[in-house]
């Protein structure tokens, strides 16, 4: 049944979606800007344009997981939904103000694991769903790595005795662009689909719709449309320190960088595992880094990075878990 | 002079050691994703390392001491 309750939790999960946009698809454009590529304004342009469209070419296995593979499907209910936003919210907001690239995905699995274990304990959370989403916690920053430093490898090799330098760093530029184009479509299939999930769970508690049902069209084009207008609203204080802060970018590494995350965000998204593009992106710059030499990654910025990994869960967890004690007071 | 392992081959297999780890709590469907992302680590932490062992630009590592070499 559609209550104002419903309407108004679906308004606060796409107001995460459009944070996650603010907050996380700067990581899109940062290479771009840093190695002068693209302005700053046309490169959220570009970047909140493919965030959209891509809905008409990934599924919506990440959504099924947010939504069916987390937590139990009947713990979700209006308040449970609401405090883990604004767990995930919340804890959004304290690292953008620290300028901190943690993973907006992170915090909403965390947000939602916190909730639904303040209302039904931990036997709510599934363990398969959380082991998945887990071992990629991990996983995919060294995946973006290892590509990442195999292509800007592979790029150098291919054209080592090339000498005309200008020519070449101009071919570089303009496959920048479809590299971050490829890296803000896999950044849309991946993070609107979250926001998608958690629609959809509510969709379900709230017996709108059958618990066997797909995303429907309206909440997809909703929740890109809210994550394009995120990015469209910036985030340039994340975008200097993925930039130009963890190593220095010429735009064959940027190029590099990009499509190596573009193509482990394309994996894990087809195959319904949500990961963190931050994660991803973080992962393949310190890989086409390393291509020089270790020490020409700044580690003590990567380290920040990874400190904010680690405490993003709990982070998220604790704050959303917080949140829902009212409603379990006053229930 | 002795030849010893960089730290960026070290990292390299450090980082493919990681996945290897991961496999055991791999769900089934995803653990060959661990396998190959631990080979393409290992395949470039054994081409860094011939590099830093048998390469024109090797050098010493600054916590190796050489016997050989007196004290600067």
């Amino acid at each position: 049944m559609v209550t104002v309750g419903l309407v108004l939790v679906i308004a606060v999960a796409l107001g995460f979606d459009f944070f996650n946009g603010f907050h996380d698809a700067a990581n899109s454009i940062a290479t771009v800007v840093s190695t002068r590529v693209l302005t700053p304004r046309l490169a959220v342009v570009w970047a909140a344009f493919f965030n959209f469209v891509a809905f008409a070419i990934f599924g919506t296995k990440v959504a099924s997981t947010i939504a069916k593979g987390v937590v139990q499907p009947e713990v979700f209910t209006l308040s449970v939904v609401f405090a883990g936003l604004i767990g995930a919210i919340v804890w959004d907001v304290i690292t953008w103000y620290f300028g901190l690239p943690t993973s907006s995905s992170h915090a909403l699995i965390g947000g939602m694991g916190g909730a639904a274990v303040a209302k039904a304990g931990w036997g709510s959370l599934i363990a398969d769903g959380f082991r998945k989403i887990a071992v990629f916690i991990v996983l995919s920053p060294i995946i973006g790595l290892f590509l990442g430093f195999s292509l800007l490898m592979i790029v150098l090799w291919v054209f080592h005795r090339y000498h005309k330098v200008e020519k070449l760093n101009r071919g570089f530029r303009r496959m920048q662009l479809a590299s971050a184009a490829a890296f803000s479509l896999g950044h849309g299939a991946n993070d609107a689909q979250k926001t998608m999930g958690v629609i959809l769970a509510l969709l379900i508690g709230a017996r709108v719709v059958p618990p066997t049902s797909n995303v429907p069209l309206w909440v997809v084009l909703s929740a890109h449309a809210a994550i394009a207008l995120g990015t469209l609203s910036g985030g340039w204080r994340i975008v200097h320190t993925m930039g130009s802060k963890i190593t220095k970018l010429q735009p064959v590494s940027g190029m590099s960088a990009e499509t190596a995350a573009a193509v482990t965000l394309f994996f894990t998204a087809s195959k319904g595992i949500p990961v963190s593009t931050t994660h991803t992106i973080t992962g393949a710059i310190v890989g086409v880094g390393t291509t020089q030499r270790l020490s020409a990654v700044r580690w003590g910025v990567a380290g920040k990075v990874v400190w904010a990994w680690v405490l993003t869960i709990p982070g998220a967890f604790a704050v959303a878990w917080a949140a829902y004690l009212p409603f379990k007071l006053f229930a | 002079m002795r030849r010893v392992i960089g730290r960026r081959a070290m990292f390299f297999w450090v980082s493919a050691l990681v996945c290897v780890v991961m496999f055991p709590v791999m769900p089934p469907e995803f653990r060959w994703v661990a396998w190959v992302t631990a080979g393409i680590g290992f395949f470039w932490a054994i081409l860094l390392t011939i590099e830093d062992l048998f390469g024109p630009g090797a050098q010493a590592g600054p916590w190796k001491h050489d016997p050989g070499r007196s004290p600067s």
